[in-house]
């Protein structure tokens, strides 16, 4: 790619919205008006609870919605280059190569009758032109780099005779075999078990520094994010509620929602006995945005205001957004 | 491979043996008795002595069973009355045509349903997908017999494209090695022969097509579209394959195991096809051979041929069996 | 195998243990592993008893009310029901007018076997529709429209008639090898084993030849058509309620009943039973279509009903077959006749099967 020249930042989305549309039902936003930079090599989170719209997102990116019944308006610009308009074909060259993706469920996300080395190899065969024999040997030394024990015996083996934790190093092994420039981790550690998530995390943290690799972590635990997101965006019901960089979102959290998500962490330092602080109903409980803030039914500083109509994304002196017409500043100032 | 073979094998025993009592009994249930099923109306008193003789009847009825299942196991099925030979040489004969007729069905059933399925569920709710749906209800829903009748009027009769009556031209230049009679052409290298005997099977092999192409296209139909939905032909996608690969290797090497699986049950469906349309194309075969029996009250020919079907369906079976745990690698660890 | 291990079913079928661990709630996406003889057709009969199983919509709708409300939406389903219904009209009336009453004596109707005709029958000629005879005549010179009015009652009997054998035997072996199951307990395992294999046997013959084989101890009548076709379809509508029940008898509410001291044979006849009963209804609407087709085969191999006096549309196209070259249209009436009206009862069948089915929703 002509990417020398180019020196913005590497993935630019401005105003995505995504509208799934189907006969006889009434419309769902699913996104609407996300906006967010990734620079190259940062590591920027997407946060929410289920249904808030970051997978939907993410796919939105990519060109992995399914083509109809969806509408995609809005911009994605990949270094330069908009993705969203783009030629179906060039789009595809780009994806596995410079784009690549880690899913949730590594066990679903991986063909059940096909060998691993066959699913590495694959993507090297597609995007490098390597010949089977050679894309089968860097295959295994992909599996290796992902920390896979005895690579060549497994790249025989297929998904259902691995662990859970392995399926998932394998798919990182696909998504980095090109090296991409920028890593979408959708959830990549819900579906296991919280040691095995620990090391994923890890193993995530340290492909990233060495490959020099963007990556967009998806996640509905800030516990995940706080350690390793430059900067994060906090989404609800298809819109951004907060964004800012990692210190000043976990220092002084502006959004009820934020506070919230923070809030329900279970925290180790905190006085024994003292109880959980769950956040009330659920994402279904949400106003349509035109009508006001979509979290005000759940929100404990709710006002009067907060019905009057959509609120504006407010910047705040230390670059961080928020869209929130009575926001939690008292905590503002107190370090992390 | 040969540890899974046996065990499969083995897991067959008892419902063959349930299968041989059921036989035993509906024989013994015929109107009549077994001696007038045997033999039919006209046979003679020392006859009907010698049948009795030979199952047994004055014996106990547990020595009877032992009798009838040595027979089974030495292939005797006894004599068709109609014909006044052994069964067993009447179905040898017969069944070469018979199997050109279900490989040539099998055959158009998968070329056609596969890809017709294929494309009906990438383009869901689209005139093809209708068309397919529609088509594959309406072959299910057209009795097979009348579908040959109809073939046979139209592009045998008013166009005159293709020949309706029996497996090859009567006269023509043929050395028959098999009696596979496309195959005896092709390994004589007598073409003509072999062409001619191909054109023969193309209006029965439609019409016993019909049932088998139904379910195979609704099967790979509902089965590409649930693996569609896959969270792997997602991550294949997002890996940017191509969609020759991504069709290939992700969405029909795993939409086809079921299909594969429905194809051994279609074996059925076949030979109760053959016995419904050879007769339309007077084909030499099998089916038309156990329609004439079914009209005479041939006993002997049927019980030789409802063992025959059980045969047919172990080995078919067994057939899917392997060609499955070939294609899904968790079959085979265990 | 490692893919669901807490969904695998210790109760299932014994034979089914060896081979079928991890697929065994159908709702995963794992292809089922082969297994012996007529057992895949088992499975498949199986998936659409597990998909009765499937916990509601999360709006908390029951599945009956959600599946009547696609079912409405479903123009599958409408055309089926207009189908239907219009056949089940005639049906009903059309005995009442061969012959018409004096008031609709205006009408070109007939008695079904009155040989009004006989006189205009010729060999090698049968004369086509006129005015007196809208369908033509057939060989014996009888009114082809009125035998079709009259012998659609024979037909829908015969569906009905076949289905409801087929129905009750089925879902009494069924239903026991179900229960069995569900209660438990050695000697239960043992009678849902036993009942199985033998119901397996019989899913491995032709449903045709099975019915043939029926109606060859039976004799000509068409009291032996229907049973030969019922006995035919015995082994579907067994094998489908038993899976259904397992798959209900392995949903929470039972749990939750028999950990309030329910008693079991009371979970079982008074929840797991009822709720089991969807997919077997599907089939049943399925079964009437190829039972009316399995009677025009058996009428066709000469076992069909014998009594012209009752005229059955199977029957009249197996006729048609010796005066095919004179008059083709012998046979398209009572074939066109079958096809659509099995046509109905797929389209039916087939829409609330997709209603039950989260999966072909998408």
């Amino acid at each position: 790619m002509q990417v020398e020249a180019y020196d913005g930042p590497l993935l630019e989305v401005s105003d995505l919205s995504v509208t799934f549309r189907r006969r006889g039902q009434r419309d769902v936003h699913a996104v609407t008006g996300v906006s967010f930079t990734v620079e190259a090599g940062e590591v920027v989170g997407l946060v929410g609870e289920s249904g808030c719209g970051k997978s939907v997102t993410a796919l939105a990116i990519t060109g992995l919605l399914p083509p109809r019944g969806v509408e995609v308006t809005g911009s994605a610009r990949f270094a330069g280059a908009e993705l969203l308009t783009m030629d179906p074909k060039q789009r595809r060259d780009l994806r596995g190569r410079d784009i690549a993706m880690v899913f949730q469920d590594p066990i679903s996300s991986l063909n059940p009758v096909v060998p691993i080395g066959v699913q590495v190899a694959e993507v090297l065969i597609r995007h490098r032109h390597q010949s089977r024999t050679v894309a089968q040997r860097e295959a295994a030394q992909l599996l290796d780099r992902v920390g896979i024990p005895d690579p060549n015996r497994r790249l025989k083996e297929y998904p259902h005779q691995l662990s859970g934790g392995m399926r998932q190093r394998a798919l990182i092994a696909m998504a980095i075999a090109c090296q991409p420039r920028l890593l979408i981790a959708d959830e990549p550690t819900t579906a296991l078990d919280v040691t095995i998530q620990a090391q994923i995390l890890e193993l995530l943290k340290e492909l990233v520094r060495e490959l020099n690799t963007a990556l967009i972590m998806i996640t509905h635990d800030l516990g995940v994010v706080a350690g390793m997101c430059d900067r994060i965006n906090v989404l609800y019901a298809g819109k951004v509620v907060e964004t800012a960089a990692r210190r000043p979102l976990f220092a002084a959290p502006h959004h009820p929602y934020t506070v919230g998500l923070l809030n329900s962490i279970p925290r180790l330092d905190a006085p024994r006995g003292e109880r959980l602080h769950p956040i009330p109903g659920s994402v279904r409980d949400l106003l349509p945005w035109p009508e006001g803030c979509a979290y005000a039914p759940r929100c404990t500083r709710r006002v009067e205001q907060c019905l009057a109509g959509t609120p504006e994304l407010i910047p705040a002196p230390d670059g961080r957004n928020y869209r929130c017409v009575n926001p939690d500043l008292e905590r503002a100032g107190v370090p992390a | 491979m040969a540890r899974f073979i046996v065990r499969r094998l083995l897991q067959l025993i008892p419902t063959l043996f349930g299968l041989s009592i059921l036989l035993f009994v509906w024989l013994r249930a015929l109107p009549g008795g077994p001696e007038t099923a045997l033999l039919g109306e006209r046979g003679t008193p020392e006859a009907r002595a010698a049948i009795r003789e030979q199952l047994g009847l004055d014996q106990p009825i547990y020595i009877q069973y032992i009798r009838y299942l040595r027979q089974l196991l030495e292939l005797d099925f006894g004599t068709s009355t109609q014909t006044r030979r052994p069964v067993l040489e009447e179905f040898l004969t017969r069944f070469p045509g018979t199997l050109e007729l279900a490989v040539v069905a099998m055959v158009i059933a998968i070329a056609a349903g596969i890809p017709l399925g294929y494309l009906a569920a990438r383009r869901r709710g689209g005139m093809l997908d209708s068309l397919v749906v529609g088509g594959s209800m309406i072959g299910i829903a057209t009795p097979v017999f009348f579908l040959a009748f109809v073939l046979k009027w139209i592009f045998g009769q008013n166009l005159g494209w293709l020949p309706t009556i029996g497996r090859q031209t009567p006269g023509i230049n043929a050395t028959h090695v098999t009696n596979l009679f496309v195959l005896d052409g092709i390994l004589t290298r007598e073409w003509d022969a072999a062409w001619d005997a191909l054109v023969h099977l193309i209006l029965p092999g439609v019409a016993v097509a019909s049932i088998p192409f139904a379910v195979i296209v609704r099967m790979t139909r509902a089965s590409v579209l649930e693996v569609l939905g896959e969270d792997y032909v997602r991550t294949a996608e997002a890996k940017g394959l191509t969609t020759r690969v991504i069709r290939g290797r992700h969405v029909l090497r795993n939409a086809l195991l079921p299909v594969v699986t429905a194809i051994g049950l279609l074996a059925g469906a076949l030979l109760s096809g053959a016995v419904l349309t050879e007769t339309v194309f007077a084909f030499n075969g099998i089916g038309r051979f156990v329609y004439d029996a079914i009209r005479n009250a041939d006993y002997p020919v049927l019980m030789g041929f409802i063992s025959f079907i059980a045969f047919t369906f172990v080995m078919i079976n067994l057939l899917v069996d392997i060609s499955y745990s070939i294609i899904d690698p968790r079959v085979r660890v265990r | 195998m490692t893919a669901e291990p807490t969904q695998q079913d210790p109760t299932q079928h014994p034979t089914q243990d060896a081979v079928d661990s991890g697929a065994s709630r159908g709702l995963s996406t794992q292809p089922r592993p082969p297994g012996p003889f007529g057992q895949r057709r088992a499975e498949r009969i199986d998936r659409l008893a597990e998909l009765a199983a499937t916990p509601p919509d999360e709006r908390g709708e029951s599945l009956t009310r959600e599946t009547f409300k696609r079912l409405r939406r479903s123009p599958m389903a409408i055309a089926g029901s207009v189908v239907i219904a219009i056949f089940v009209v005639i049906a009903l009336v059309g005995p009442l007018l061969t012959p018409p009453p004096a008031w609709l004596s205006f009408l070109p109707l007939y008695g079904p076997t009155a040989e009004v005709g006989l006189d205009q029958i010729r060999p090698g000629h049968i004369p086509g529709n006129s005015a007196d005879h809208w369908f033509g005549l057939d060989h014996l010179g009888r009114d082809v429209l009125s035998r079709m009015l009259f012998g659609a009652r024979t037909t829908l009997l015969v569906g009905v008639v076949a289905t409801m054998i087929g129905f009750t035997v089925g879902a009494a072996i069924g239903g026991l090898a179900g229960a069995a199951n569900a209660l438990g307990g050695r000697v239960g395992r043992w009678l849902d084993t036993t009942l199985m294999r033998g119901i397996d046997m019989l899913l491995a013959m032709p449903p045709l030849l099975l019915a043939f084989s029926v109606a060859a101890v039976l004799g000509r009548s068409l009291l032996a058509v229907m049973i030969a076709v019922g006995v035919a379809a015995v082994p579907f509508f067994a094998r489908l309620l038993r899976g259904s029940m397992i798959a209900q008898a392995h949903r929470d509410y039972v749990l939750a009943a028999s950990s309030l001291g329910v008693r079991r044979p009371q979970i079982v006849l008074g929840h797991v039973l009822p709720n089991s009963l969807a997919p077997v209804i599907v089939q049943a609407t399925l079964t009437l279509a190829t039972a009316i087709i399995e009677a025009a085969g058996l009428s066709f191999l000469g076992l069909g009903n014998p009594d012209s006096r009752t005229p059955e549309w199977g029957t009249m196209l197996a006729q048609a077959q010796n005066q095919l070259s004179v008059r083709p249209e012998l046979a398209i009436y009572p074939a066109v006749a079958i096809i659509i009206t099995a046509l109905g009862f797929t389209l039916l069948g087939e829409a609330m099967r997709e209603a039950l089915d989260p999966k072909l929703r998408r």
